[in-house]
């Protein structure tokens, strides 16, 4: 792996997934990523050479939907929308 | 009048009135025993209007793991991101039970958002083994696990991803069934890792699994990964005649037992089949690659789930922390929202899908799937079956941790179940023996869409073993 595992990767991971992690976590999570890094050295043992990666088990048939796209002004769309806290307010889905 | 134990055979059994004074009481004991279980996350309010009184498996109890969404319902993922998540959807599979008649007493506890493998680490804390409450279930679907395990529930819904269903099958002494990929509609479903997922049946015995899957079993127009298949009389084909058939020992796996007394009832069973006319035979499949199972699903499943659980910010649904703006409330709703067990594995996810990390793990993770499947597939391409122990022990206590992560017991026998979620395979676990008053199973995985036929094998093998209906009545 390319990267070391340190506090400030830690932290860099966990601003890219949004969320933030105590201090007090760090060192947990540190010696998380070290088991981790002794479970992957296991693939370094094997030769993929000239093999494709799998994704699904067998091939699956994707039916795309028929729909179209139509270009829209989203602002102007919302200009007559309520808002609080930068938030849209809309009708409540689950009642 | 009695409710513990009861199979759906023994349901058909009874008139609507009989199943209606049943019902009463199995959501009484299930709220009663939650105390000591923790196996349900809520209970379904059941209103008249909503029975169906007219099909054949009308009334007839099961529960649904906490990931799957049912309409106006809580569905919470075991997360406290979505503790007040109510879909205004039902599962496609859930859809299907309804119509046949089927209650749903509740929805069931699970480790947070489906990762993880103990039953421990779900928001709404650990769900407890009915064979011993200082014990675990194993997970993710520890409470689906529980709930029938205790005998309360004939089935129950969970999900597998990993073994998520087989391996707590394994510990609490129950069948546990993963479909074929896609057999069983994941519409509804909360996506873990979803090149991988299925929905997943506990049940007491092989027949009621046959039955379950019967219903929901088929081909979804809102699942594009749902498939057909050719034969979906599951139940009726059951006790197939195993003279003549070929069962495969993976060589590998099994010379990873250390547990004499699992190995010795193991190694019963196997005479026993070859007394039938079953062919049993080692093959191998290289080392390397067993001992690179869990890796490879690690990198993976924490990869896929990392993006998977990307929509959970409380903006669109779930839990909303608020903040300065709106980035602010999403970074406070998932701090707050997720347990640490689930952010170490978005964060390893995250990490194997960096740029500069992608090749070396994440594709490459991809291409060691494919090699094991082709092993894999080779092995079940030329035999009807591979049938090897669940699990190496019975379920350990919940302050044990696991202190040898490279051995072969670890890597290989506790974790090798996974390659039927790589290559797709049905594959079940049924109860072998009690150690020490603790169950243990053993698992029957074969070919891609041969559902009907691993169920018959598996039906034999349940009579073999001769532990049908096994459950452990929680005082």
């Amino acid at each position: 792996m390319n990267n070391k595992v340190d506090r400030n990767l830690i932290k860099n991971l966990a601003e890219d997934l949004a969320f933030s992690i105590n201090e007090s976590e760090i060192d947990d999570i540190i010696s998380y990523f070290d088991d981790a890094q002794n479970l992957f050295s296991l693939i370094d043992e094997i030769d993929t050479t000239d093999v494709s990666p799998l994704i699904f088990p067998f091939n699956i048939e994707y039916k795309m939907r028929d729909d179209k796209v139509i270009e829209t002004n989203s602002s102007e769309i919302l200009s007559n929308t309520e808002t609080k806290d930068n938030f849209v307010i809309i009708q409540r889905v689950v009642k | 009048m009695k409710y513990l134990g009861l199979t759906i055979d023994d349901y058909l059994k009874l008139d609507i009135k009989q199943r209606r004074e049943i019902l009463t009481e199995v959501v009484k004991e299930s709220i009663r025993l939650n105390k000591k279980l923790n196996a349900f996350i809520n209970f379904s309010e059941l209103k008249e209007s909503d029975l169906n009184l007219d099909s054949s498996y009308s009334l007839i109890p099961y529960a649904i793991k906490d990931n799957i969404s049912t309409k106006d319902i809580l569905t919470t993922g075991g997360s406290s991101i979505l503790s007040n998540y109510v879909p205004c959807f039902n599962a496609t599979v859930i859809n299907r039970l309804n119509k046949a008649g089927f209650v749903s007493v509740g929805k069931t506890n699970l480790d947070e958002l489906a990762l993880g493998g103990t039953g421990t680490t779900g928001y709404f804390g650990p769900s407890y083994n009915p064979y011993d409450l200082n014990r675990i279930t194993g997970g993710s679907s520890g409470g689906s696990a529980a709930s029938v395990a205790s005998g309360l529930l004939p089935f129950a819904l969970g999900s597998d991803t990993g073994d998520s269903v087989r391996k707590p099958a394994s510990l609490v002494g129950i069948v546990g069934y993963k479909p074929t990929f896609g057999l069983i509609s994941r519409y509804g479903l909360f996506p873990f890792a979803n090149s991988l997922d299925t929905i997943g049946i506990f049940a007491r015995n092989v027949l009621d699994t046959a039955r379950v899957l019967e219903i929901t079993a088929g081909k979804d127009a809102l699942d594009p990964t749902s498939i057909k298949i050719d034969d979906y009389q599951f139940s009726a084909n059951l006790n197939a005649n195993l003279k003549g058939k070929k069962g495969v020992i993976i060589k590998e796996i099994y010379d990873s037992i250390t547990n004499e007394e699992a190995k010795k009832s193991f190694d019963q069973l196997i005479k026993k089949l070859e007394t039938l006319g079953c062919k049993i035979i080692f093959r191998s499949i290289d080392k390397k690659l067993l001992r690179a199972l869990l890796p490879t699903y690690y990198i993976i499943s924490c990869s896929e789930a990392s993006i998977n659980n990307s929509n959970l910010d409380g903006i669109k649904f779930g839990k909303r922390v608020n903040g300065l703006d709106i980035t602010d409330s999403i970074v406070k709703t998932r701090t707050e929202g997720f347990g640490l067990s689930i952010k170490k594995r978005f964060l390893l996810g995250s990490y194997c899908l960096k740029k500069d990390n992608q090749e070396l793990l994440y594709q490459k993770a991809l291409k060691i799937k494919r090699l094991i499947v082709e092993q894999f597939n080779e092995v079940l391409n030329d035999s009807d079956f591979i049938i090897n122990l669940a699990s190496n022990d019975v379920a350990p206590n919940f302050d044990f941790k696991e202190k040898d992560i490279l051995s072969d017991r670890y890597l290989i026998l506790e974790n090798y179940l996974c390659f039927a979620n790589f290559n797709g395979s049905p594959s079940i676990t049924i109860p072998l023996t009690l150690i020490n008053n603790l169950p243990i199973g053993v698992n029957i995985t074969s070919s891609v869409k041969s559902d009907a036929k691993l169920l018959s094998i598996a039906s034999t093998i349940e009579k073999v073993i001769d532990i049908n209906n096994q459950y452990k009545e929680v005082k």
